[in-house]
Order: structure tokens, then C-alpha cells, then sequence
């Protein structure tokens, strides 16, 4: 009478059970390692990334110094233009203007 | 036999490769624990130290000191950032001929230079405060010996303009003089210093939440100052110093109804962006640190004092003793003879006679009261450092022809503010304030932040008694007055001239020759906004207030007052012709005078009261004389005051009253 199956290639449901237990153990790990892979790239992404952009901050504030310098010397410049010194030298030698005479003045109230 | 002998020779190799190994891997984690324990806990601090300055940074966060500000906001004194080179002369290397290639950029010799690197010190300033080309082409060398800092360096766009006022700070940014000085605590730049990492290339990076602070400016200050009626002081002030070649001189402008500073001009002017270059003698500010004899000026506090106190009233007269009075073994002349004045002629013609005639009649106690009272010998309080007091002795010890002296203004030493701060408080009806400099604490933008308190105002004398004073003091810039060249077209002015005879300091008496010419006044009469002082310090030429420095009053006030508001009056018959009046109507001459200001000024001054303080209607002025005095110069004959005081007992001196 031919057996339908050998004594080791028997596999009975509790085996059958365990093996399809081992399988989903198997898949959740590969999930977890995956996940925790994807997570520590994830991670050194974001370190990376806020290491970047530290440098970039960095940078901005120096430039951020050196535009407020360039503001800070402008500003000077143009108060330098309003000196009541530098304009008459420049009406006398630019546009060779003198007072006016009292003719010339005409009184806006 | 020989597979169990083998047998057992394999379990003792294998029992003591096992061992062997065991006692190596506990061996090796014994070491590696052992070393862990030393690095962590034998060696933490010098590890930590090590690794802190490989990863951390210090960053300096600028705190520019603050910026002053004129009272329209225009910028005084400002800070920008430069840099400074200095070098380490340990790293310098002899090959790359480092002094001959930086001197030409410098501006320096290459044997100042080499003297400086062969120091052998880690840290050696070889120039500060470079220009932006300069420390490129520094940078361009690119020698590790060299280096360049960041440093802050005052700038005054305006540069003389209120050059004394303004002041200047020292190279490392500290207030030397003027508000500079006076605000440091309050302008004085500070750095923050904060955290940051870097990397093994030292290149900076911030990790923080918190975004990295910005630089910022420190509170400034607004002054009351205002640079255009500043400007027009120097101008006129240099005009007339050198037209009569002075020693020096000064302008003090206050608004009378605020006592607010408008202008403190002070010749020779002084640049604070050349400090540096500059005599230390053109940095001080005279019109608070130097006193002067006022002359003639001073009748017009001895005659309010008079008036208020009832020795003397506005229609008395007194014997001015035909220009000729002995007193205590000294002669006090006036510069014209005069028999019999009125009060408003004592002040007009400026008798030196009459005034120490009322002068002896107020007595020690109440002159001196009055003297202190308007501010004389004592510190106004305007917040600049190294104002004097003046010199006014204690009134117990004047002798009696001290006292007269004081009369017309000699023996008594005051400075341009305090002259100016007590005519301004007669024009500001016999209120004193507290003259200010300062308006008022701003942020880093320039915004208002918080005002400067002054005292309160103080009454030295009566309303009254101020107006009768203002209205004598017309007279004086009017025909026949010793100040008629005060007065410019389209307007009325009040003022006293003065001239006063200079103390020499060698022969320790009055030079013959020197004099200190003054004006000083308020403008317009009716309305006063303007309170002026003019001192001219040893002019040539000519020598009278009237005549050297009435003028600079006039072409100040002239220019002056349309800036604030205030428009020559259309129907003045002082007006010249050609001057044309345009109303906002397109109607020429439309418009009174007096309209609002556009500038911002008359908004930023008090609004003029709307009691001016006019001539009264029914005061008598005396009769015009035909020939005008240009001034009155006292002239007890070379006295000094060292003289007076060990002179006697005066003459009686009987002022007349007429009913």
C-alpha cells in the first residue's frame, strides 16, 4: 500500500504552522531591517542635510554682516552728500553758482 | 589508540587555543577598558578641551555704538565697520620681503614696518582702521603672518559742523570730547560673544534653533542741535573772525521758549574725522569752557534787577556825570559824555556810568542774587563734559568799586551759553530753563526711545520786568541805538552790544589794545525765537560789539529765522526793495509773515505764544541821536580785579528819580 507521503516528508499542521509563522516572523523582520535601513538613511539624510544647511546659515550671516557693513557705508556716504560744506563746494565749482542778489530773492511763506 | 591519542592531543590544542584566545579577546577588552577608563575619566578635561576647540567657535556679534543725531534726524556721528591689520612677526618669513611689499599699501615707511615685525611677538598692530581697497590688497598678499580684524570707526559725514559739540571718540571707541564724551556710557559700542562649531578646516556652520543674533546699534542720541542754523553760525562767525583777522570766537543759539541749543559755533572750527591731526586747543568747546568778560552786555541783568526789585523804575534818570565818574581812586569813563539818561538810554547808549551807578544802588546781596539768578556762576547743566562755572565772586566780598564794575560787566567772567541763557530767559519773559543739548534718547533706528528731563523753569524776574527790559533792548538795535546793525531787513531785534577790555596775562591788567566784542540778543523782538550771543575775541580793526559782531547776529538771524518760519514782515519799511514776497495764493506779497514752516524746524520748536512779549504801546524811547555809537567800551583805566579789591569806600552814588 503505497504511503501518500514518508515519514519525513510528512509535514502536519503544527509544522505547517510554525512554517508560516517563521515566514511572516521572517517578513516583519525584512520589514523592520528594512524600515530601520530606510530610517537610518532617512536620519543620516536629515543629519546631512541640517549639517548643510548649518553651513548655508553660516554663510548667509556672514553675508548678512557684510551687506549690513555695505549698508552702513552707504548711509555715510549719503550723509557725507549733505553736508552743507560740500554742497556749496560743490555749486561753486560744478555749477558756479554764487548768493543771490536781493533781486533774485523771493520769499516763500 | 592513536585516534583517541589524537583525539585527546586535538582537546588539548583545542582547550588551549580556546583559552589562549579567551585570555587575548578579555585581555584585549581589559586594554581597551582600561584606555576608555583614561581617556574618560583620568583624561576627560584635557580631551574634551581638545575637542571643543577643534569643533567650537567663538563668534562675535557687533553692538555698534551709537549714532547722534541732529534734532531733524540728519546723522552726526556714525560707525562703520573697518578692518585692521595686525601680524604675528613669529610667522613673518625673511624671504618675502614683507615690509617693502606692504608699505606702498599701507602708506607706511618699510623701516617703520620691519621695526614692527622684528618685535618677535604673536601680535603686532601694523595699521587700523584700513580702507576696503587697502585690506584687499592686503588680502592679496596672502601671508599667513598677516591678519585682519574687524574694528568700528567713527565717522561725522558733517565734519567741522558742530565739530566741538559733536566731539570725537579715541581708536579704540571710547567718547574723548563734546557728546561723544558726555554719552559714552549710553552710546559705547559692546560685542556679544556666542557659540558656533566649525570643522577640522575651521569653516563655521550653525546648528542651533534659534537663528545665530544679529549686529545691532546701540541706543544714540537726537541732539537739539540743528545742522543747517549751525552751518549758518560757522559761516558767518568765520566771515567775521576773518574779516577783523580775531584770536576766536563763538555763536550760541538757544530757542528761548524750550532753552533748546539750535547752534554752538565756536572758531577755529574743528574736524573730528582729523582728530588725530588737529590741535588739541581747536578741540574745546568754548562757548562752555572758556569765560569772558562781558561788557556792556551785562547792564541789561543789572537794570532787571533794578526794575524788579523797585531801586529804579523805567522813567528815571540818572546822572551819568558828563562820561566822567571818580570812584575809589579809579576812573570810570563812558565812551560818550552823557548828562541826565532814562533807563531805556541807559541801555541804548550803553553808559557804563548809569549802570554802576544802579549797580551800587541794588547792593551786594540782591545784585548778586540776580546774577546767580540768571544763571551766571553757576554750571548750566547742558550734559557736555568741562563746562566752567564762570568766575563771579561770592557777592559778601565785592568791594564797592567791584560791585560797580560788575555794573558793565568787568571783573565777572561768563561763558557765550550762559550769556545766551540769560537773555533768553528775558525774551522768554523772565523764566530761566535749563539749556539742553541733548533732546532725547533714540533706538538703533533712530527712534525715539526716551526723552532727556531737564529741571523746571525757573521765575528770576517779572513778567513785566522782562518786557520793560525787551522793549530797551529794541531800542538798541534802532536808530540812534549802539546795535543797529543787528537788526536785518524785515524784522525788529532786541539786543545789547558789549566790549569788553581783555585781561592780559602777563602784565596781570587790562591790554589797551585787546578787547572781546559781543552781541547779544533776541529775534523777533514781538515773538521771540531766536536768542543769539556773538563773541569775537581780540578783533583788528575795529573793536566794538556793534560794529564786529552785531553784524554776525544780523546775517545769522536773517537766514536763519525764514528756515523756521518766520518771514520777514511785508509792509517793513527795513525790507529791502528788490526782496520780493510770494504768497501761497500765487499773489505776491499775499501771505503775513510768521507762516508755518516746511522744514520740520518750527514743528519740532514750541509754537510761539500767543501773548507776545511786545514793546509796551505807551514807552517813551528817547529821542534818535543824529550821530549812531557803534558801542561803549568800559574802561576803568587798566583795573584789575586784584586792583578793586584793595580799593576803599565809593562816592555816594544817588540815581534821581523823576516823578
Amino acid at each position: 500500500m503505497p504511503s501518500f507521503m514518508s515519514d519525513d516528508s510528512f509535514e502536519g499542521p503544527a509544522k505547517l504552522a510554525s512554517r508560516a509563522g517563521m515566514k511572516v516572523w521572517i517578513v516583519l523582520a525584512g520589514t523592520l531591517g528594512a524600515a530601520f535601513v530606510l530610517g537610518a538613511v532617512f536620519f543620516i539624510w536629515l543629519y546631512v542635510q541640517q549639517i548643510q544647511n548649518g553651513y548655508r546659515v553660516a554663510n548667509l550671516y556672514d553675508e548678512y554682516e557684510q551687506l549690513i557693513s555695505v549698508q552702513r557705508k552707504l548711509r555715510l556716504e549719503w550723509s557725507r552728500f549733505q553736508d552743507p560744506h560740500h554742497l556749496e563746494e560743490l555749486g561753486h565749482k560744478e555749477f558756479g553758482l554764487t548768493p543771490p542778489r536781493p533781486d533774485q530773492k523771493v520769499t516763500i511763506p | 589508540m592513536e585516534r583517541r591519542k589524537s583525539g585527546r592531543i586535538l582537546n588539548a590544542r583545542y582547550w588551549s587555543c580556546y583559552v589562549f584566545f579567551n585570555a587575548l579577546v578579555i585581555l584585549g577588552f581589559c586594554v581597551i577598558l582600561a584606555r576608555a577608563s583614561r581617556l574618560q575619566l583620568i583624561e576627560h578635561a584635557t580631551w574634551l578641551e581638545r575637542s571643543q576647540n577643534q569643533t567650537e567657535a567663538t563668534m562675535r556679534v557687533p553692538t555698534f555704538r551709537g549714532s547722534i543725531y541732529d534734532r531733524q534726524g540728519r546723522l552726526l556721528s556714525f560707525s562703520v565697520p573697518q578692518r585692521s591689520l595686525f601680524a604675528d612677526a613669529t610667522r613673518v618669513d625673511p624671504h618675502t620681503r614683507l615690509p617693502a611689499r606692504l608699505a606702498p599699501i599701507i602708506e607706511e615707511s618699510a623701516s617703520s614696518i620691519a621695526s614692527k615685525l622684528t618685535s618677535q611677538r604673536r601680535f603686532v598692530w601694523l595699521k587700523r582702521h584700513l580702507t576696503d581697497q587697502q585690506a584687499l590688497a592686503v588680502e592679496d598678499l596672502k601671508q599667513p603672518a598677516l591678519n585682519l580684524v574687524e574694528e568700528y570707526k567713527r565717522f561725522y559725514p558733517y565734519g567741522q559742523v558742530g565739530g566741538q559739540v559733536v566731539g570725537f571718540v579715541g581708536m579704540d571707541g571710547a567718547g574723548l570730547e563734546g557728546v561723544e564724551k558726555g554719552f559714552d556710557q549710553t552710546l559705547r559700542e559692546h560685542s556679544v560673544t556666542v557659540g558656533q562649531l566649525q570643522d577640522g578646516v575651521r569653516k563655521c556652520l550653525w546648528l542651533d534653533t534659534e537663528p545665530p543674533p544679529e549686529p545691532m546699534e546701540n541706543f544714540g542720541v537726537r541732539l537739539t542741535l540743528d545742522t543747517f542754523i549751525q552751518y549758518l553760525a560757522e559761516f558767518e562767525l568765520a566771515k567775521a573772525v576773518q574779516q577783523y583777522r580775531a584770536k576766536a570766537g563763538e555763536v550760541v543759539i538757544l530757542d528761548p521758549q524750550s532753552f533748546e541749543v539750535l547752534a554752538m559755533a565756536n572758531w577755529p572750527f574743528f574736524d573730528p574725522n582729523l582728530a588725530g591731526k588737529s590741535s588739541a586747543e581747536t578741540w574745546r568747546n568754548r562757548a562752555i569752557t572758556d569765560s569772558f568778560e562781558p561788557g556792556s552786555t551785562f547792564k541789561v541783568f543789572v537794570v532787571s534787577g533794578a526794575l524788579e526789585e523797585g531801586v529804579i523804575k523805567e522813567r528815571d534818570r540818572i546822572f551819568c556825570e558828563n562820561g566822567k565818574l571818580a570812584l575809589a581812586g579809579h576812573v570810570i569813563h563812558d565812551v560818550h559824555p552823557y548828562g541826565w539818561l532814562t533807563i531805556p538810554e541807559v541801555i541804548k547808549h550803553s553808559s557804563n556810568i548809569a549802570a554802576a551807578k544802579i549797580a551800587m544802588q541794588l547792593g551786594n546781596e540782591r545784585y548778586y542774587r540776580y546774577v546767580r539768578g540768571f544763571g551766571f556762576g553757576v554750571r548750566t547743566g547742558i550734559s557736555l563734559p568741562g563746562e566752567v562755572r564762570g568766575l563771579v565772586r561770592s557777592g559778601k566780598k565785592w568791594r564797592p568799586i567791584e560791585l560797580a564794575t560788575t555794573g558793565f560787566g568787568q571783573g565777572i567772567g561768563v561763558t557765550p551759553l550762559q550769556l545766551t541763557t540769560g537773555i533768553a530767559c528775558l525774551a522768554n519773559g523772565g523764566e530761566i530753563g535749563q539749556p539742553t543739548i541733548v533732546k532725547e534718547m533714540v533706538d538703533g533706528q533712530g527712534e525715539r526711545y526716551e526723552p532727556l528731563r531737564t529741571r523746571p523753569f525757573r521765575r528770576v524776574v517779572s513778567k513785566k520786568t522782562a518786557q520793560q527790559i525787551c522793549a530797551m533792548m529794541v531800542g538798541v538795535t534802532l536808530e540812534g541805538g549802539t546795535g543797529t546793525k543787528a537788526a536785518p531787513e524785515g524784522y525788529t531785534a532786541a539786543g545789547k552790544t558789549g566790549t569788553a577790555q581783555v585781561l592780559d596775562p602777563q602784565t596781570k591788567r587790562y591790554a589797551s589794545n585787546k578787547y572781546t566784542s559781543v552781541f547779544t540778543g533776541f529775534i523777533p523782538a514781538d515773538r521771540p525765537r531766536l536768542a543769539i550771543s556773538v563773541v569775537i575775541h581780540e578783533p583788528q580793526g575795529a573793536s566794538y560789539g556793534g560794529v564786529v559782531a552785531a553784524p554776525v547776529f544780523r546775517n545769522i538771524a536773517a537766514k536763519a529765522l525764514p528756515y523756521i518760519g518766520v518771514y520777514p514782515r511785508p509792509g517793513s519799511p527795513s525790507l529791502p526793495p528788490g526782496v520780493r514776497m510770494a504768497g501761497t495764493d500765487g499773489k505776491k506779497g499775499a501771505k503775513p509773515a510768521a507762516a508755518p514752516a516746511k522744514n520740520g524746524l518750527a514743528g519740532a520748536l514750541k509754537p510761539c505764544p500767543k501773548d507776545p512779549r511786545a514793546a509796551p504801546k505807551g514807552m517813551a524811547l528817547p529821542a534818535v541821536q543824529k550821530t549812531p555809537s557803534p558801542g561803549n567800551k568800559p574802561s576803568v583805566s587798566a583795573l584789575t580785579l586784584e586792583a578793586m579789591n584793595k580799593t576803599k569806600a565809593p562816592p555816594a552814588l544817588n540815581p534821581t528819580r523823576v516823578p
